[in-house]
């Protein structure tokens, strides 16, 4: 099981936010691009499911932090169905057990991909 | 590994509602509140590999906590939160001959699961959990 220990990535945003602003930005097409990858993955995964295929439709993301940061992920306020179908889907009912894959498996399979764009624009800085 | 999701399991049920390893077992009626301790994996407790007492892993697992209003299954996961690590992030679990440790990664989700009579509210965080035999470097 992959784990998400995002204080480096916090860390290093703070850098990249002190880089020089040619490259600053640069940052959130870099960061845009990561998060259409990963919800096209989940979309994906999502939609292989037999049960929770309808739920494909709730995911989309958020750019957010001046493009800094991206929220991916199905819509799963209470009361908009698809949204929780798709909670149900990763993380099991009121009973156990979700059957689709942990989101952060997208998340991981971009993230080599996201990094080598990272070092690249900060590489021409340095 | 099944010790130390006991161990979970049990601190969990010091709260007063029932916890469950895994799931709700199969002919069993729920009561209208209770927690679920979960792998984030998808896979059942009883399936994990028989581990040695030499080893160490670590595991993400979840807890879950079932209700029948949104702001109950809140308050419950953060009473769990609470209890299972009061300092914030990281703490201590207390199973024999292993030095364990529970670091809280991130609040997942809140949500309805319409596939139950009543309609069922859902919150659940995930954890990570270490576990080191006693007498390693990381061991107690």
């Amino acid at each position: 099981m992959a784990f998400v220990d995002d204080h480096e990535i916090r860390a290093f945003a703070v850098d990249l936010r002190s880089a020089p602003q040619r490259v600053v930005d640069k940052i959130p097409a870099v960061i845009k691009k990561g998060a259409v990858e990963i919800k096209k993955q989940m979309v994906e995964e999502m939609g292989a499911s037999f049960w929770f295929k309808g739920a494909k439709r709730s995911i989309s993301f958020d750019i957010l932090d001046g493009g800094f940061t991206a929220e991916i992920g199905p819509v799963s306020e209470p009361g908009q169905v698809t949204g929780d179908l798709a909670s149900v889907a990763y993380f099991g009912g009121s009973r156990g057990g979700g059957t689709v894959p942990d989101p952060v498996g997208a998340l991981n399979a971009d993230a080599p991909r996201m990094e080598k764009a990272l070092a690249d624009l900060l590489g021409g800085v340095l | 590994m099944i010790a130390e999701l006991e161990a979970l399991r049990g601190k969990v049920a010091t709260l007063g509602l029932s916890a469950f390893l895994g799931a709700v077992p199969a002919g069993t009626t729920p009561p209208a509140a209770y927690y679920l301790i979960e792998l984030a994996s998808g896979a059942r407790p009883d399936d994990l590999p028989l581990s040695d007492a030499t080893s160490a892993w670590d595991l993400a697992v979840r807890v879950k906590s079932v209700g029948i209003t949104p702001e109950q299954v809140i308050i419950y996961l953060d009473a769990a939160r609470m209890l299972l690590v009061p300092l914030g992030r990281v703490a201590a679990l207390t199973v024999t001959g292993r030095g364990v440790t529970l670091v809280f990664e991130r609040h997942e989700a809140d949500y309805l699961d319409r596939d139950v009579t009543p309609h069922r509210y859902v919150s659940l965080d995930t954890f990570a959990l270490s576990s080191v035999p006693d007498g390693t470097e990381d061991g107690s």
